[in-house]
């Protein structure tokens, strides 16, 4: 098993399409998703073989073993590394994560502390609320200190933790017009006026008066290879031709240039100091609701036991996901649903609670000529807490979940999770 | 079978072409805010100025259609995409064999197998050309336009408007590059080149108000290719038809 850092640097502004039909602007996505990526390369590979319209399922080498085979390589997610830190944009080496659902922050000021009144989890004290049947209404203090409206709510972003500080990773946009010209008038054609989102290619760096400093957008994502051999081989390949690639739409017409690098990089195995974080924090705060609300009543007393019997651990979508229960789309992660994902049979899994919310996913497939179905898509920052009694049985599985990801298409980077995102111990009073 | 370090080397062909506007550029961005003018000049990130690649793929798809047309091809009207799909009995019987793309269905004349249509692929891709001089250096130059009332011989009322252009006679700069891929069919003769240098040479000025003086321009480093090379012969829409019959009898 390899995994490859792709570093894609714009070069021009990304056309990178959200939303296909319907209206007349075409939607930006904030990031390169994995099938456009995955797509991009399979392109390029089977243009340079000269094999564009052949069934290459049966007998394809490394290109069948990369995109075709039953366990493919897995193309996530590329998520700008672009972010403000203190005055000005820079471009971080960090790894780049999406924040859980269950990450709040003011309403007045939201936003990580210096720029904004601070963000913080609810997932774990939202957990021990329930369980202790009391009500749990979170505020900002950092807002009640400042005497402003201390409500909270979600804060969805991508997000990376720089030198103990934590930052808000973005990309920005930009709106084209393009009109078609009627050959015979030499004027604009009537019904060919067209507007595109793109992704600008460029930031300043640096903004003192008239001296600005720009650098390109960069994007990092990953690529997962179950063969070390084709790893390399792949990694060899995108840094030999790193100035080929177009990504998205419009790329005949200036859009969608790039540079991208490759690097292989050793697999994360920390799953089992992450679980062993998240339930320290989670006994921890559950006594401080046992010594705030008293002696728990005998049902909690119950669950205190249990408690300590129990090994939570949370599934974070790190990508949007399609998910299906009998044939039917959800946007739960039920615990039948999980233990076939994981292939653990294991009778003492629960479900305790999921965050979760839905939009829509298109696209183009270049291989059918043809758009894509509409899939209904689970948000990616969803959050699921599962617990179990047998422990053991499941750090190799969530090591391969993290790995494979959950759900259908994954291989396009739908369906990326983490395990025990660290973001979850980060409670109200020292929000970040 | 394809392996990834033994692939054949089909590298596109890639030039790199200078535009020098002799007068000022006026390519206008629509939606833009922000800005005095009525037409703000259209820019990139950085706010450097620029000709948008779409702009001069299109103009050098007109060129080639213009002089695809009237050496004897039957052209189809672009960017009309019904008229780009035409169905068997608006192809001329001549050329409905060499239309023909394996693997796309329907009819491509020959600037579609460059330029692409709503089936075919583009093999041209055209970068945007990007003024080398940054924006700082550049000062910010609004036109003034008015229209007269041609019975009164006074400006009409509601018809005073400003075009951002860039500065004249400055003899500005645009760099950029286009790429060409590989032909969809290796048999025939590929007219891609000849057509795109001369198109090429056939572009004077580019962006809006060409008539009233804006946009003029000249080429460097343009591509060449020497003119006693064969494929200037297959440009001619009969020439090639008598040779590709020849070549397709062979064949059969």
């Amino acid at each position: 098993m390899k995994r490859i850092e792709l570093t894609i640097t714009a070069l021009s502004p990304l056309a990178i399409g959200r939303q296909k039909p319907g209206g007349s602007i075409n939607e930006v996505e904030q990031y390169i998703p994995g099938s456009v990526l995955r797509g991009a390369i399979a392109k390029y590979i089977l243009h340079r073989a000269g094999m564009e319209l052949e069934n290459l399922a049966a007998n394809g080498g490394d290109f069948a073993e990369l995109f075709l085979e039953e366990n493919p390589a897995i193309f996530q997610n590329a998520y700008p590394a672009v972010a403000k830190v203190g005055s000005k944009y820079q471009i971080l080496n960090n790894t780049i994560k999406v924040l859980p659902a269950t990450a709040v922050s003011s309403k007045a000021n939201p936003g990580f502390l210096h720029k904004g009144h601070g963000v913080f989890d609810t997932l774990i004290d939202s957990f021990c609320a329930e369980q202790f049947n009391h009500p749990y209404d979170p505020s900002s203090l950092k807002a009640l200190e400042d005497g402003v409206d201390p409500r909270v709510e979600a804060y969805n972003s991508l997000y990376s933790k720089h030198d103990q500080h934590y930052c808000t990773h973005t990309a920005t946009s930009r709106l084209l017009t393009r009109v078609g010209i009627n050959r015979y008038r030499a004027t604009s054609s009537d019904d060919i006026l067209y507007s595109i989102e793109v992704l600008n290619e460029a930031f300043s760096t640096l903004n003192k008066g008239k001296n600005k400093e720009w650098s390109n957008y960069v994007y990092r994502g990953y690529v997962n290879v179950p063969d070390n051999s084709l790893g390399k081989k792949l990694t060899n390949f995108i840094n030999d031709n790193s100035e080929v690639f177009r990504l998205g739409g419009s790329v005949s017409r200036g859009l969608g240039k790039v540079k991208i690098t490759a690097k292989e990089i050793p697999l994360p195995d920390d799953i089992p100091s992450r679980i062993d974080a998240f339930n320290q924090a989670l006994q921890i705060r559950w006594q401080h609701w046992s010594d705030a609300f008293g002696e728990p009543n005998p049902m909690s007393n119950t669950l205190t036991e249990s408690l300590r019997d129990r090994t939570f651990f949370t599934l974070n979508l790190h990508s949007d996901a399609i998910l299906t229960e009998d044939w039917q789309r959800t946007t739960v992660i039920s615990r039948e649903m999980f233990k076939e994902f994981a292939v653990v049979e294991d009778p003492s899994l629960q479900l305790h609670t999921a965050y979760s919310s839905y939009s829509y996913s298109s696209g183009w497939n270049s291989a059918w000529g043809l758009m894509k179905d509409v899939e209904l898509v689970t948000n990616k920052g969803s959050v699921y807490l599962f617990s179990t009694q047998n422990r053991q049985m499941w750090e190799d599985a969530l090591s391969n979940l993290e790995w494979r990801g959950v759900g259908d298409r994954t291989s396009e980077g739908f369906g990326q999770v983490e395990i025990c995102n660290e973001f979850h111990q980060i409670f109200r009073e020292c929000a970040v | 079978m394809i392996y990834l370090n033994a692939l054949p080397q089909r590298v596109s062909e890639h030039w790199s072409v200078s535009a020098i506007i002799d007068t000022a550029l006026c390519v206008g961005a629509g939606g833009s805010s922000g800005s005095l003018a009525d037409k703000p000049i259209v820019r990139n990130a950085q706010g450097q100025l620029l000709i948008p690649g779409s702009q001069i793929k299109g103009r050098l798809r007109h060129e080639c259609e213009k002089l695809a047309r009237a050496l004897g091809w039957q052209i189809f009207y672009a960017p009309i995409a019904t008229e780009l799909c035409p169905n068997e009995g608006q192809v001329c019987s001549e050329f409905r064999e060499i239309y023909q793309v394996s693997g796309y269905k329907g009819y491509h004349c020959v600037v579609s197998q460059i330029f692409g249509d709503p089936i075919l692929p583009s093999r041209i891709i055209v970068d945007d050309f990007t003024c080398v001089t940054p924006k700082d250096e550049l000062l910010e130059v609004l036109r003034p336009g008015v229209t007269i009332n041609r019975r009164r011989r006074t400006a009409e009322e509601n018809k005073l408007y400003l075009l951002e252009t860039s500065p004249a006679n400055a003899q500005l700069e645009f760099k950029g590059d286009i790429y060409l891929q590989s032909p969809f069919q290796s048999h025939s003769p590929d007219l891609a080149k000849p057509l795109i240098f001369a198109a090429l040479r056939r572009i004077y000025a580019l962006g809006g108000s060409k008539s009233t003086g804006l946009g003029w321009l000249h080429w460097e480093n343009l591509p060449t290719l020497s003119s006693d090379d064969a494929i200037w012969s297959s440009l001619d829409a009969k020439q090639y038809l008598a040779n590709h019959q020849v070549s397709v009898g062979g064949a059969a």
